[in-house]
C-alpha cells in the first residue's frame, strides 16, 4: 500500500483495536461481547436452572460442592468500524498536509481492523458524507480503499453535526467511529459528539494538527483567507493577536475534547510533524488498564 | 502674501503633496500580504476579543491616520520647524555682518554670500504670520528693510548688498535690532548672521548663525606716505605687513603712483610674523599711492581676504609756505624751518616785529616768534612761539631742569615726533586755559600747549632750545615741521581724516569717489570704502590698514550652527515620524478587524 510502507506495516501488526463490548456486532469475532454465551473465554458460574445446556454444567464444581452451577463464557463478537474521514478544506494545510497524515491514519485504522475480522467502512466528510462510503470486509479488499483515498481530495466547509445526522439517517450499524479531522472548525462537534455517543458508538477522535494552526508564525498587515469558505479578512497581526488566537483554539480543542469526553469517547492527538511509527503507537494505544499490543 | 518664500497658493499646494504621500505612504504600509489559514473565524474571535475598549476597532486606523495628517499639516503650516514657540515666528530681525571679514572667501564662496544664502533660508522656515527686517552691521549700523512681510522686498535688499571695508559694529546692530522688536510689540527674535559673535545682552531671544572657516590671510597693516623732513621735496612710503597664519606665506608687494611702480618686491612672511618695508628718496610735487599683494602663496591654503591686499595713501602737494620768523638768533631753529619743503622764510629781528601792522602780518602765513611776545589784539591765525614771556599765551613761569613725564603723540602738531631722553636745562611752563592742549608736560608742568580757538590755531613751546639736546636730535625739525604743519591748517576748510567710518567734510565741493563716482552727502557722513577721495584738487586717502587681523574662525567647518539649545530639526522631524509610526503600531498592531 502506499499510504502504509513495509515499516508502518510491521507495526500496525503488533497493534489491536479495541472496541467497548457495548458496541459490538453480532458476528463472531475478536471483540468481547456483553452477552455470555459459548465463547472460549471463561467468565462466570451460575446456578443450574431446568433447560440448560447440560454440557455447560461444571462438573468438577458439582463433585466438590454437591450443587449444579453452569459454567459461562465470554461471546466474542466483530465489531463495525466507522471511520469519519475529514477532507475538508482546512485538511489542506501543513507541512506536510494534514489530509495526508489523515489519509495515513485512515489506512491504518482499516489495515488494523480488516486484519480482526471487523468490517470497516471509510466515510469522507465535509459539508455532508460521501454517498457511498467504501465497505471494506478483508484484507483483499484494501486496494479498493487505496484507490478510494487517493480520488479524495480536501476541499469544502465543515459541518461534522450534519454529517453525522446523514450517517444516522442511513442507519449505520453501531460500532467503533473514528472521527479522523482537524476540528478546525468552530461549531458543530459537540453536538456531533454527542449524537454518536446516544447512537450507541464508540467514539475515538484523532486530531490532526499542524504549527500553523496552534502556533502561527506569520505577522503583520495581513489578508487572511479562509481554506474552506475562501472567505477574506484584512488583520494586523501582532504579538497580541497572535496569543489571543493561541487562546481561541486551545478552548475550541479544550471543548470538542470535553463534549468527546462526555459522549464516552476517546481524545487522540497527533501532530503532521511526528514520526510515522510514534504516531502509530500513539493512535492505536490501548486506554489506560489495556494493552494494545497483541 | 506671506513673507515665508511660499505664498498661500504654494502653502496650499504644499499641504496638498504633503496629504498625499502621507496618504500614499499610510496605504502602502497597511497594503496587506495574502496568508491562507485553516480558518479565519478563529482569528476573528480573536481579534474581537483584543480590540481596545476605549475606541471602537474600525475607527482607531483612520483616527491615527488624521492624527499623522494633522501633524503634517501643521509642519507645514511651521514651515518645516516643529520647535513651537522656538523656531521662526512672528518677528525676526536679521542682523547682516556686513564687515570687512564678511568678505573672506572659502571654497570659492564669500562669507556674505553665504550669510545671504542662510538668511533665505531662515527666512524660507518663517511661518506665514512672520514680518521680518533687516539690520545692516556694517562700520555703522542701519536698518537695510524695516519690518516687512513681503519677500520681495527682502530679496530687493538683499540684491544690492555690499560689504564696508571696516569693521562690523555688531553690538550697535544688535542693539537697533532689540529696539525693532520690542517696538514692532510681537513675539519675536533676533538672527544675527556674522562670523563672530558678541556679548551683548538682548530683551528678544538670539539666535546666532555663523558663518566662515578659520582662514588665513595676508594683509597689509599700515600704509602711510609723507613728506620727508630731512629732504625738502621728497616723500616716503612706508608699509607694514603681517601674516594672519599659521604657516609661511609669501606675496609680492607692488607700491603704485598711478602707473609708476615705486616698489615691486615679493616678501616671504613667517607664520604669524610681519615685515615693514620703506620706499623712499621720490620727488613729486603730488602723490597718489596704493600698496597692493598680489601672488600671495600660502603654504597648504589661500589668502582668504582680498581687502586687506590693498591700502591707499596720499602724498599732499607742496605748498608755498610763508613764514615770518622773528628771532634774536638761533641757528637751529632757522635750520629747522630751512628744511621745511616749499617754505618761504622771511626773518626779522624782535624790535622790528612791532613795526608790522596787522595787513603786514597777514602776508604771511606762520608767524614763528622766537623769545619774542605776541601782542595782545594780533589775531594771526597761525603762530608758533618758543619761550614767550609775555603777551598772547605767555608763560607763567619757570622750570628748572624739568623732564618730560607725558607728550601728547597722537596732536598732530607732535606726529612722529619721540621725546625720550631728551634733557632740558631750562625751560617756561604754561597756565592752560580750557580748550588747551598740553602737549609736553613735565609733572604738573605744562612745557608745550596747543590752543584752537575758531580761526586761529597757536604753538608754545617753553622749551629754551639753547639749554636742551633736543635741537641735536632728528625730532627736533620734525616737531618744527609738524608745528607748523598744524598751526598753517586753521585756514584750511578741509581736514583730513584717514580712518575709515570718520566723516569727510566737504562744504559744496563734489567728492568723487575711488571708483571716480560721485560720493552722496549720506555717504561722506561716514565713509566705508577705502581708496583715494577727491574733493576738489585735494586728494583724501580712506585707509582700512588700522582694521587688518585676523579672520574670526565663525563656525567650524562652516557648518550651520544656533544657540538654540534644542536638537537639529531634521533630527526633531525624525522623532516626531517616529513617534507617530509607534503610536501607530501601538494602537494598531494588537489586530483588530478593519
Amino acid at each position: 500500500m502506499a499510504f502504509l510502507d513495509r515499516v508502518a506495516r510491521r507495526v500496525l501488526d503488533r497493534m489491536r483495536l479495541t472496541v467497548r463490548p457495548t458496541a459490538t456486532a453480532m458476528r463472531q469475532g475478536g471483540h468481547r461481547s456483553p452477552f455470555k454465551a459459548s465463547g472460549v473465554e471463561f467468565a462466570d458460574h451460575r446456578p443450574y436452572v431446568t433447560g440448560d445446556d447440560v454440557r455447560h454444567i461444571d462438573w468438577k464444581a458439582f463433585a466438590r460442592h454437591g450443587q449444579l452451577v453452569m459454567r459461562q463464557f465470554e461471546e466474542e463478537k466483530d465489531a463495525f468500524i466507522h471511520l469519519l474521514l475529514d477532507v475538508t478544506g482546512s485538511m489542506s494545510r501543513g507541512e506536510p498536509p494534514k489530509i495526508d497524515v489523515a489519509r495515513r491514519l485512515a489506512a491504518s485504522f482499516t489495515y488494523v481492523g480488516v486484519r480482526q475480522f471487523d468490517r470497516v467502512r471509510v466515510v469522507p466528510f465535509a459539508d455532508v458524507v460521501e454517498e457511498v462510503p467504501l465497505a471494506l470486509h478483508g484484507p483483499q479488499d484494501l486496494p479498493h480503499l487505496e484507490r478510494y483515498l487517493s480520488e479524495e481530495d480536501a476541499a469544502g466547509p465543515t459541518f461534522f453535526d450534519e454529517a453525522v445526522k446523514q450517517l444516522a439517517s442511513r442507519g449505520a450499524p453501531r460500532g467503533l467511529v473514528v472521527v479522523i479531522s482537524d476540528l478546525m472548525a468552530p461549531e458543530g462537534w459537540e453536538d456531533g459528539f454527542r449524537r454518536l455517543g446516544a447512537m450507541g458508538h464508540d467514539i475515538r477522535v484523532v486530531r490532526v494538527g499542524c504549527a500553523e494552526d496552534l502556533d502561527p508564525a506569520f505577522e503583520g498587515e495581513l489578508e487572511l483567507r479562509d481554506a474552506e469558505t475562501d472567505e477574506r479578512v484584512r488583520l494586523r497581526v501582532g504579538k497580541g493577536l497572535l496569543e489571543r488566537y493561541r487562546v481561541e483554539v486551545k478552548k475550541h480543542l479544550e471543548a470538542c475534547r470535553d463534549a468527546c469526553r462526555r459522549a464516552g469517547g476517546r481524545w487522540i492527538e497527533v501532530d503532521v510533524a511526528m514520526p510515522t511509527d510514534a504516531m502509530l503507537k500513539r493512535v492505536f494505544a490501548a486506554p489506560e488498564g489495556r494493552s494494545a499490543a497483541s | 502674501m506671506t513673507f515665508a518664500s511660499f505664498g498661500w497658493g504654494a502653502l496650499a499646494a504644499i499641504a496638498g503633496a504633503t496629504a498625499l504621500t502621507v496618504l500614499g505612504l499610510y496605504l502602502l504600509r497597511r497594503t496587506p500580504k495574502p496568508q491562507l489559514v485553516s480558518n479565519v473565524t478563529f482569528w476573528m474571535r480573536a481579534a474581537q476579543s483584543s480590540r481596545p475598549r476605549f475606541l471602537r476597532a474600525s475607527r482607531i486606523p483612520w483616527l491615527a491616520f488624521l492624527v499623522t495628517l494633522l501633524i503634517a499639516m501643521l509642519f507645514v503650516t511651521e514651515i518645516g520647524d516643529p520647535r513651537f514657540g522656538r523656531g521662526v515666528r512672528g518677528t525676526t530681525v536679521i542682523v547682516l555682518a556686513a564687515g570687512r571679514s564678511m568678505g573672506g572667501t572659502f571654497a570659492g564662496e564669500r562669507r556674505i554670500d553665504r550669510a545671504t544664502r542662510e538668511v533665505r533660508r531662515w527666512v524660507d522656515r518663517t511661518t506665514a504670520g512672520g514680518r521680518v527686517a533687516v539690520v545692516r552691521a556694517g562700520m555703522r549700523p542701519e536698518t537695510l528693510l524695516a519690518l516687512t512681510d513681503d519677500p520681495a522686498d527682502l530679496e530687493r535688499a538683499l540684491a544690492g548688498f555690499e560689504l564696508d571695508d571696516g569693521p562690523a559694529d555688531l553690538d550697535g546692530a544688535l542693539e537697533l535690532a532689540d529696539r525693532i522688536v520690542t517696538a514692532s510689540g510681537d513675539p519675536g527674535q533676533i538672527l544675527l548672521v556674522a562670523d563672530r559673535d558678541v556679548e551683548h545682552e538682548t530683551q528678544a531671544t538670539r539666535v546666532l548663525i555663523p558663518v566662515g572657516v578659520p582662514s588665513d590671510t595676508l594683509a597689509i597693516t599700515d600704509f602711510t606716505a609723507r613728506r620727508d623732513p630731512l629732504a625738502a621735496g621728497e616723500y616716503v612710503a612706508q608699509v607694514q605687513l603681517r601674516s594672519f597664519s599659521s604657516r609661511e606665506g609669501s606675496a609680492r608687494l607692488r607700491i603704485m603712483d598711478g602707473e609708476v611702480p615705486l616698489l615691486d618686491r615679493r616678501v616671504t612672511l613667517p607664520a604669524g610674523d610681519g615685515a615693514r618695508l620703506t620706499a623712499q628718496g621720490f620727488s613729486a610735487e603730488r602723490a597718489e599711492l596704493e600698496a597692493r599683494l598680489e601672488d600671495i602663496e600660502i603654504a597648504g591654503s589661500e589668502d582668504a581676504l582680498a581687502v586687506d591686499d590693498v591700502a591707499p595713501a596720499v602724498v599732499p602737494p607742496l605748498e608755498p609756505l610763508s613764514i615770518l620768523f622773528v628771532t634774536p638768533g638761533n641757528v637751529f631753529l632757522r635750520a629747522a624751518l630751512a628744511v621745511h619743503p616749499n617754505a618761504n622764510v622771511e626773518q626779522i629781528a624782535p624790535g622790528d616785529f612791532a613795526s608790522r601792522d596787522a595787513e603786514a602780518l597777514a602776508a604771511h602765513d606762520v608767524l614763528v616768534l622766537d623769545r619774542t611776545p605776541l601782542p595782545e589784539g594780533v589775531d594771526h591765525p597761525s603762530v608758533v612761539l618758543f619761550s614767550p614771556t609775555d603777551g598772547q599765551l605767555a608763560a607763567s613761569g619757570p622750570a628748572e631742569s624739568p623732564r618730560v613725564t607725558a607728550m601728547l603723540g597722537s596732536h598732530p602738531a607732535l606726529r612722529g615726533v619721540r621725546l625720550d631722553g631728551i634733557r632740558i636745562g631750562r625751560s617756561l611752563r604754561f597756565a592752560t586755559d580750557p580748550g588747551d592742549q598740553v602737549l609736553i608736560r613735565s609733572g604738573a608742568d605744562a612745557l608745550a600747549v596747543a590752543r584752537e580757538v575758531p580761526g586761529r590755531r597757536l604753538v608754545a613751546y617753553g622749551l629754551d632750545l639753547s639749554s636742551t639736546d633736543l635741537v641735536e636730535r632728528e625730532a627736533f625739525p620734525l616737531m618744527v615741521h609738524d608745528s607748523l604743519h598744524w598751526a598753517a591748517a586753521a585756514r584750511d576748510e578741509l581736514p583730513l581724516p584717514r580712518r575709515l567710518g570718520e566723516p569727510l567734510y566737504a562744504a559744496d565741493q563734489t567728492v568723487l569717489g575711488p571708483d571716480g563716482e560721485p560720493v552722496s552727502a549720506t555717504e561722506r557722513a561716514a565713509i566705508r570704502q577705502q581708496g583715494i577721495y577727491h574733493v576738489g584738487e585735494r586728494a583724501l586717502a580712506f585707509s582700512g590698514t588700522v582694521h587688518a587681523r585676523e579672520l574670526p574662525s565663525g563656525a567650524t567647518a562652516g557648518r550651520f550652527r544656533t544657540s538654540d539649545p534644542l536638537p537639529p530639526l531634521a533630527v526633531l522631524v525624525a522623532a516626531a515620524l517616529l513617534g507617530l509610526m509607534l503610536l501607530e503600531w501601538t494602537l494598531l498592531h494588537r489586530g483588530r478587524l478593519e
